[in-house]
């Protein structure tokens, strides 16, 4: 049985947005989006998530504009403090991105749009948002 | 003009018979300005190239992985039985298979380009490439590991060595002798060049200036899915953009040289 979850989208694409909540409307998650930096940083400002669908690049595609990376620090002190997981879903992520997600910022899974198979992003939206469980109950534990 | 005081008639004629000798270098000198400012608008258009292919690759990679999921959710909508219908949707999908692959082929340029450069050994890359590229066995391939200076670039530099070992495999398919030398050596204080000799077919000249041009094949190369015809637009724009050039000469019935120039990592 899946944890009850709360997820946000930071996703500029409209199209996706709608897909990647169809793909998780069977789940007991209650979804937010955002379509902007500006907006995921207000949405995490007021209000606690267990994961965040993380496009990297939020304007469509200029070269080497990586908005959604700046959320990188943000989500580490949340995940520090509430136990917020990440999965990077994005078409054109960087080799170095994925690997700094992975190691300095322990993401949870990064996911290719390109190739998106639904049941394998089902599974790691349910991961993390176990393991934001779990992480919230060692930091209240530990308090 | 203190010194013509000094100078008899005859120092004067040879001196502008001097003058006119060096008049050739002048041109030289010319010329070589006018192909260093012809590299430099070739740059300038790989790059432009290279980031109008990105924006263009970015969409069809997006589209095509939406493309999957709806075909995906009419094959839950559409009866097991209906096989023709489920054999429609396995051609789109072979064709959305084909767009994704396009855009990440599209994509190289600028993902090289956002990845960050340091120092690269190139005989580590090489041997790297080498292992990487399917070469024959009978292919006599000598690497040769030379002593250069570390070069300004990434891990891209391998998919160029990749790229360049599979092209001179492909030209020696029908060659008698299939020979690949591949030898990094120093140009000058600030570039080094590392070079692929192979004993192929050999490129006819008027086709050297068209080989870099996205998408162009010499036939043979594109199969009949329209695949092809990218390998060496990528490497070159991923080479230029790192500071350094791709070169190519060759003979047709003798073999081809590539040059990979690239800048030497400041001390």
């Amino acid at each position: 049985m899946a944890h009850e979850g709360r997820v946000l989208i930071v996703e500029d694409q409209r199209e996706w947005q709608v897909e990647l909540q169809n793909l998780l409307q069977d789940f007991p998650y209650s979804i937010k989006t955002a379509d902007s930096l500006q907006k995921a940083s207000d949405l995490l400002k007021n209000h606690v998530y267990d994961l965040v669908l993380l496009d990297l690049r939020l304007r469509g595609w200029e070269e080497a504009n990586f908005d959604g990376w700046e959320l990188m620090d943000t989500l580490a002190v949340l995940k520090a403090e509430q136990g917020t997981q990440v999965i990077i879903v994005s078409a054109y992520g960087q080799a170095h991105h994925v690997r700094d997600g992975f190691k300095r910022y322990r993401i949870a899974d990064y996911i290719d749009k390109k190739r998106l198979d639904p049941w394998g992003f089902q599974q790691a939206v349910a991961g993390a948002i176990e393991k934001a469980y779990e992480l919230r109950g060692k930091i209240l534990d530990a308090k | 003009m203190q010194c013509w005081e000094y100078l008899t008639e005859s120092e004067v004629e040879k001196a502008m018979q001097l003058a006119e000798e060096i008049h050739p270098d002048e041109q030289r000198e010319s010329e070589d300005s006018r192909r260093g400012q012809e590299h430099l608008a070739e740059v300038e258009k790989l790059k432009y190239l290279g980031v109008l292919a990105g924006g263009v690759a970015h969409r069809v990679g997006s589209k095509s992985g939406l493309i999957r999921l709806h075909v995906q959710k009419l094959r839950r909508l559409i009866p097991q039985e209906a096989a023709d219908a489920h054999a429609v949707l396995d051609k789109i999908e072979r064709e959305t298979e084909y767009l994704t692959e396009l855009s990440d082929v599209l994509f190289m340029p600028a993902n090289a380009a956002e990845t960050p450069v340091g120092p690269v050994d190139v005989n580590q890359f090489l041997a790297q490439a080498v292992r990487q590229a399917i070469i024959p066995s009978d292919v006599e391939l000598t690497l040769h590991k030379e002593n250069v200076p570390s070069v300004v670039g990434n891990r891209w530099l391998v998919e160029v060595f990749v790229e360049l070992i599979t092209n001179a495999v492909t030209a020696m398919s029908k060659s008698e002798k299939k020979r690949l030398t591949i030898r990094p050596q120093p140009v000058d204080e600030s570039r080094i060049a590392v070079v692929f000799e192979d004993t192929g077919c050999g490129i006819a000249p008027e086709d050297i200036s068209k080989l870099f041009t996205l998408f162009y094949t010499r036939g043979e190369s594109e199969d009949l899915s329209g695949r092809g015809g990218y390998g060496l637009w990528y490497s070159k724009s991923i080479v230029t953009r790192m500071g350094g050039d791709l070169q190519i000469e060759s003979e047709v019935g003798k073999g081809t040289t590539a040059r990979v120039l690239l800048p030497v990592e400041p001390s």
